[in-house]
């Protein structure tokens, strides 16, 4: 379904990417493990367009899609959750899903793709008036995978859905990423939380400053000594 | 069954003119008869309280303008006036240089600031925050140099004069027959219904979406760039539809005529009522504008002083300004009626706000 090969990325003369190539094939829930700076988000800016890559080729559902700009790359059904939660703070709930259906024109559709997302989290249901910044930040994080949904993407993906939750609401999240799935939609996940990520995922690359150090199964990458050691704790 | 279709229609254009103030369908009527009474405020008014009111108009309309960009797309733009000026001088020269109608001189220079409000999104294209403000300012002088200097055209220093009455089929506009203030009056009308038209539509929530948070209005699909050119040339085209008006309302204008502080006006405006909402603008400009008049009356309580130590109203306005600015944005950043984000979250029944949320 996604194919990147040998993708270079440079931030001025820092080589972010190097030679990456990942594949995510349909219905797979696919991580992308790694410490800090290893490129996890470049890698999902310059699939979703709003970091240009510098070589290389990125194919969705066989075209290629570098260089396009990212609302034509949304438009083709991949979605972005990005990093930290960034919902529409003065908008409410049911706004911010509105703008998340953005592209799209049918009403019955959009109708239903928010029972669809408020079946994932009642909660939101429960807050539709509410602006969205006051919300909990778990809330906020349902709301902004909610919001990537409503566009219906084939492809979804999550930057760092678990970033300051507390445990019991990681839980929740992971949960709710493999219900998503459930429904037919494919997954690339990045997560500083191997052990979670590992424990949904059905294969996993590990990143590593800029080059893919190692890809396989979940279930082998979380018995791997090198992954245990680096990532794992022990 | 047609009357009952026929009925239906009609209550459902009652409640879209209903939803222009979002509120119950009593909303209606009452705006019918605010507007009524301002139809007739002229007639019972003296001439200077009308020229107030027509000067409020023109804020307002500015005011909305402004709107779009710094209210909707989150913008500060700091040289909005220049596009009230393309609009005046542009619409003088073409009436009487050029010879041309009122209405058609209207159109082109109408046209004309949308073309600028183009010039202005494409030139800011990669710039936000200080360096756009600054940016901005830069384009408000620029174009009153070009005025000031480029005597060909505009006349230079010595300005357009005779500028003729504005019209509307022969029938000339004065401040007697109240023809300005109808007209603004209609300007003032034609900017609530278009904000409000757009901003309850798909391309407002895009606008919203854009102002909030970029990144994640992109993620959403929304194309931001187009929505920031098509803001500054909806802004550019409002404010030069005021400017026209305001040139053969003055019958004279010229470089001075546009100032900084006009801009800084149209911004205070905005920043008082609530940016981002219609009410505020509504409001602001009703504070904001009269101030100068307000001041010169309260001014003149101190006549008995000797005239050395009288304040002069025009230089103490600014001053007026900048207390209003500062003590709004220490009580109330929002504005006067912007913002519900400071209003606390009505809990739904049964929550308990001390359990707090998980």
């Amino acid at each position: 379904m996604l194919e990147l090969q040998n993708v270079n990325t440079f931030y001025g003369s820092i080589h972010a990417l190097k030679d990456e190539s990942i594949t995510v094939k349909e219905g797979e829930i696919v991580t992308l493990i790694g410490s800090n700076g290893a490129g996890k988000t470049t890698t999902l800016s310059s699939i979703i367009g709003t970091k240009r890559i510098k070589s290389g080729s990125i194919k969705f559902m066989g075209e290629e899609i570098s260089g396009r700009s990212p609302h034509e790359i949304v438009k083709r059904g991949i979605a972005l959750s990005p990093e930290g939660r960034l919902v529409f703070p003065d908008l409410s709930v049911e706004e911010n899903l509105r703008i998340g259906a953005y592209l799209r024109k049918d009403k019955s559709e959009i109708r239903k793709s928010y029972e669809r997302v408020y079946g994932l989290f009642p909660r939101l249901a429960e807050r539709k008036g509410q602006p969205a910044g006051t919300l909990s930040g778990g809330e906020q994080q349902m709301l902004a995978i909610g919001r990537a949904m409503m566009n219906d993407p084939k492809l979804l993906m999550l930057d760092e859905p678990s970033l300051g939750l507390a445990p019991n609401l990681v839980i929740m999240i992971f949960e709710l990423i493999r219900e998503i799935r459930k429904s037919g939609v494919t997954i690339l996940l990045i997560e500083q939380n191997a052990n979670m990520a590992l424990h949904i995922a059905d294969r996993g690359y590990v990143l590593e400053t800029g080059y893919v150090k190692l890809s396989d199964s979940a279930a082998n990458l979380s018995k791997n000594d090198a992954v245990r050691k680096a990532y794992l704790g022990g | 069954m047609k009357n009952r279709k026929e009925k239906n229609r009609t209550e459902n254009v009652s409640v879209r003119l209903g939803m222009l103030f979002r509120k119950k369908k009593a909303a209606v009527p009452a705006f019918l008869l605010l507007i009524v009474l301002l139809c007739l405020l002229p007639q019972v008014t003296s001439l200077y309280i009308q020229r107030n009111l027509i000067m409020v108009g023109f804020y307002m309309v500015l005011g909305f303008s402004l709107n779009f960009v710094t209210g909707y797309i989150g913008e500060v733009s700091l040289g909005h006036a220049a596009f009230y000026a393309i609009g005046a001088f542009s619409v003088s020269l073409l009436t009487t240089d050029a010879g041309m109608g009122y209405w058609p001189a209207v159109v082109l220079s109408v046209l004309l600031c949308g073309l600028f409000g183009l010039l202005l999104a494409f030139a800011t294209m990669r710039v936000s925050g200080t360096y756009l403000a600054i940016l901005t300012l830069a384009f408000f002088y620029l174009v009153m140099n070009i005025i000031q200097n480029w005597e060909g055209l505009t006349h230079g220093v010595v300005g357009i004069y005779d500028i003729p009455a504005a019209n509307i089929f022969g029938f000339a506009f004065t401040m007697k027959n109240g023809g300005y203030y109808y007209c603004i009056l209609a300007y003032v009308l034609f900017s609530i219904l278009i904000t409000r038209l757009l901003i309850g539509s798909r391309f407002g929530r895009a606008m919203k979406a854009v102002r909030e948070d970029p990144l994640a209005a992109t993620m959403a699909g929304i194309n931001n760039q187009t929505f920031r050119v098509i803001a500054y040339v909806l802004a550019g085209m409002l404010a030069g539809l005021a400017g026209t008006l305001y040139a053969p309302f003055c019958g004279y204008i010229n470089y001075l005529t546009f100032t900084y502080n006009m801009c800084l006006m149209i911004l205070v405006i905005i920043i008082t009522g609530g940016r981002g909402t219609m009410k505020g603008v509504i409001v602001g400009s009703l504070i904001i504008a009269p101030l100068g008049e307000v001041l010169r009356g309260l001014i003149s309580l101190f006549d008995s002083l000797p005239a050395e130590y009288l304040p002069d109203p025009e230089q103490w306005r600014f001053v007026i300004y900048g207390l209003i600015m500062v003590v709004m944005m220490r009580l109330r950043p929002q504005g006067i009626l912007g913002g519900k984000s400071r209003l606390d979250y009505r809990m739904p029944a049964g929550l308990d706000k001390k359990e707090g949320n998980g």
